[in-house]
């Protein structure tokens, strides 16, 4: 309703030398005040918002002049730019103008980053200004369309482009197939232990970017990665290449920290996981830098964070995939039966609902509820719930309120 | 006994004794006093003698358990480890005493009543005091007053005044008890400390964006959904939202961006100042959002049953339990 006001008559109608303060231009000038906007858009998402505005302006401009000649879309189309009637030009051509002068001076209209601000309001035309003799200006809101309103502005995606979305370290989905965060895991511990070979202790703690290849993925999980009886690492690759791509570059963003996700697919992580070796699961955690590198890691991959809790009870790279893989806890009973134990359900005299056994459901088991509702309904009454009584009707009337 | 007549006062105080035995007999049975120690119930046991993390004891066979634990500290809002602390078990690890949570939630809502309420006796209420009607004859019951709680408008014979109805607890309980609820909470995994300074950043366009003449006409409103949508994509995409059960903000002041944006979307979580917390909101909502400077200040400001008032001149012994020491960063 936020368009009521901007549409009643203004009361100090005499003044005008506000109002046309520029000669009245052609709708030639529609498409120059509009052209190098949408040309000089990158993004094609953004394009369409302001082109077709010039377009539609029209149809909007005649609503708000009178709700008695109201064009029909047939109309419409037929007012060419050229030889469009003079009533229409004009208002067109002069909130166009304004809008030009909007645009040249201040950027108005055009998106700040990946965000689109609303368009300037723009004033109807007087009565003065109008030429049309039969102009009869609307006096209520009755009859008129509702435009506008912002209620929902950032709802729409190109008001609000994907690039502006929060990007935290986290990722947006969180990884529980059981091959994935094998693969995450072994991803991490190559990687920390690849840094320490190096000495690169500092980076340990570090933000590493996430950016690789699947082919090249899936090449650093098969190295033969193994643990000797006396704790040593192998990592059987060369751990100065992985240690380079834990660098950031310089076009990679640092504070993008998911830039492309992870392309491995669960089948090829399980594939993957069949070719190693089982003594990598005896790698030592018990170094706290290392265990640090290896969880926070691990988060950044799959969502999977540790609980401070647990992280002293994390020695090797077992304990911490038992961690992980631990499936969370059923919200429900009704979940946790289902899901854990549906031997229980198959068992013949146990009968299991979802949700409590009510009153009706006796009745609908027993077959008479069929009979109940049909004697409702020849009374009138509701065959669920109760119908218009509310849930404190008696208490109303007794305390005499009703 | 000794009324009975004493003979002598040997035999009188042998009378008294209550032990079958003399007191010197006493002395070589009593507990050795270097081995007494006596513990509460809510007290994680001890190792005798050992105080310390790095207690160079002699190895034993029976499980020890450990004297801090691991903290995290994350970024804020990025949800980015940091940070590897150890803190004490005896601030973050304490078992879970469902009654003195309890004590401690009854004793804040007793406290919180505004014990306002207030209705008139029949002395109060005004108006005048004529006999309503004459004794007898009018075939009526007596009546005296027109105040008289039997009658409408009279006064109210047990009615509310206003009064206090706090109650009080003792000091160590209630210290107690907000460790024991930061404790619940770091063991269910639902204590997440960020680092200091937490604010909510917007995006740098917003800035921009509220410049520009459509965001200006628009009015306030625009700009509030705008930080509501983004509030609500920073708590969702970090787990911290609406499906996950919403969640409390904790920092040590006033912090205009996100207390303002939180304020917008309630179902989301809520923010407070460490000043304005009770153990209630401790154990409210999905888990804790709370600022390492915020966590530190309660816990200090809630360790009376830790920290002795007496003065223990040797600088050696530990007199109170340290937390916050950096483990990796």
């Amino acid at each position: 309703m936020r368009r009521i006001p901007r549409l009643r008559r203004p009361s100090g109608l005499t003044s005008s030398a506000t109002n046309i303060s520029r000669p009245i231009a052609g709708a030639s000038n529609i498409t120059q005040a509009f052209a190098p906007f949408s040309s000089s858009s990158s993004r094609p998402a953004i394009t369409p918002r302001t082109t077709p505005s010039s377009s539609s302006k029209p149809s909007h401009i005649s609503r708000f002049y009178s709700s008695q000649q109201n064009p029909t879309p047939a109309q419409e189309q037929t007012h060419e730019p050229g030889t469009a009637l003079q009533t229409d030009v004009q208002p067109t051509a002069r909130i166009v103008d304004e809008f030009g002068e909007d645009l040249d001076l201040e950027g108005e209209g055009l998106p700040v980053g990946p965000f689109m601000a609303p368009r300037p309001r723009a004033e109807a035309a007087r009565r003065e200004e109008v030429a049309d003799p039969d102009y009869e200006p609307a006096t209520t809101a009755a009859g008129l369309k509702k435009v506008g309103g912002v209620a929902d502005w950032w709802q729409q995606p190109d008001n609000w482009a994907p690039e502006g979305d929060f990007v935290s370290f986290r990722p947006r989905e969180k990884v529980v197939a059981s091959s994935l965060i094998d693969a995450a895991v072994r991803r991490a511990v190559i990687e920390t232990f690849a840094l320490r070979q190096i000495g690169r202790e500092d980076d340990l703690v570090g933000v590493w970017p996430t950016t690789v290849s699947n082919a090249d993925l899936q090449h650093l999980l098969a190295w033969d990665v193994k643990c000797a009886e006396d704790g040593a690492v192998t990592l059987g690759g060369d751990a100065t290449t992985v240690a380079d791509g834990l660098t950031w570059k310089d076009d990679q963003d640092s504070g993008d920290y998911a830039a492309v996700p992870e392309a491995l697919t669960a089948d090829e992580a399980a594939a993957l996981r069949e070719t190693w070796d089982q003594s990598w699961k005896a790698i030592s955690l018990s170094d706290p830098r290392i265990r640090f590198a290896v969880t926070k890691r691990v988060f950044q991959l799959t969502g999977q964070l540790v609980p401070d809790h647990q992280l002293s009870s994390i020695t090797t790279v077992k304990t911490l995939l038992h961690v992980l893989k631990k499936p969370p806890k059923p919200v429900t009973f009704t979940e946790e039966v289902q899901k854990r134990h549906p031997e229980l359900l198959e068992l013949p005299n146990v009968t299991f609902t979802p949700r409590r056994v009510t009153r009706g459901d006796k009745e609908i088991a027993l077959g008479r509820f069929q009979l109940m509702q049909d004697e409702l309904k020849k009374r009138g009454l509701p065959a669920h719930g109760h119908g218009w009584a509310s849930k404190g009707g008696d208490l109303t009337r007794m305390s005499g309120k009703m | 006994m000794a009324a009975k007549g004493a003979r002598g006062l040997n035999e009188a105080m042998k009378a008294l004794s209550l032990a079958s035995h003399t007191c010197r007999e006493a002395t070589s049975i009593r507990i050795p006093s270097a081995t007494f120690i006596r513990s509460m119930a809510t007290e994680v046991p001890l190792p005798t003698g050992a105080t310390n993390t790095n207690s160079s004891s002699p190895p034993s066979s029976f499980w020890r358990p450990a004297m801090t634990v691991p903290v995290t500290v994350f970024n804020f809002p990025s949800y980015e480890p940091q940070r590897l602390e150890s803190w004490s078990s005896k601030h973050l690890n304490l078992p879970l005493r469902r009654d003195i949570l309890h004590l401690a939630v009854v004793y804040e809502g007793d406290n919180t009543r505004q014990g306002t309420a207030s209705s008139k006796t029949r002395y109060e209420v005004s108006g005048t005091h004529r006999k309503v009607q004459a004794q007898k004859g009018l075939g009526r019951a007596r009546a005296g007053t027109r105040q008289s709680p039997i009658r409408r408008g009279g006064g109210k014979s047990f009615g509310p005044k206003p009064r206090d109805f706090g109650t009080k607890i003792t000091r160590k309980v209630y210290d107690l008890a907000w460790r024991t609820a930061l404790s619940y909470r770091y063991r269910r995994g639902e204590l997440v400390v960020c680092q200091d300074g937490m604010e909510l950043p917007l995006p740098p366009d917003f800035e921009a964006l509220l410049e520009s003449r459509g965001m200006r006409e628009s009015g306030a409103e625009i700009a509030a959904r705008f930080r509501a949508k983004w509030v609500k994509q920073v708590l969702d995409t970090n787990d911290w939202g609406r499906k996950a059960g919403r969640s409390t903000f904790i920092t040590s002041s006033h912090r205009d961006n996100l207390f303002e944006c939180l304020d917008l979307v309630p179902n989301w979580g809520r923010a407070l100042d460490v000043e304005d917390v009770d153990v209630k909101d401790l154990l409210e909502t999905g888990r804790i959002v709370v600022e390492r400077d915020a966590l530190m200040h309660m816990i200090e400001s809630h360790q009376s049953d830790l920290v002795p008032k007496v003065f223990v001149p040797n600088a050696a012994l530990p007199s109170r339990q340290v937390s916050g020491e950096i483990l990796v960063e």
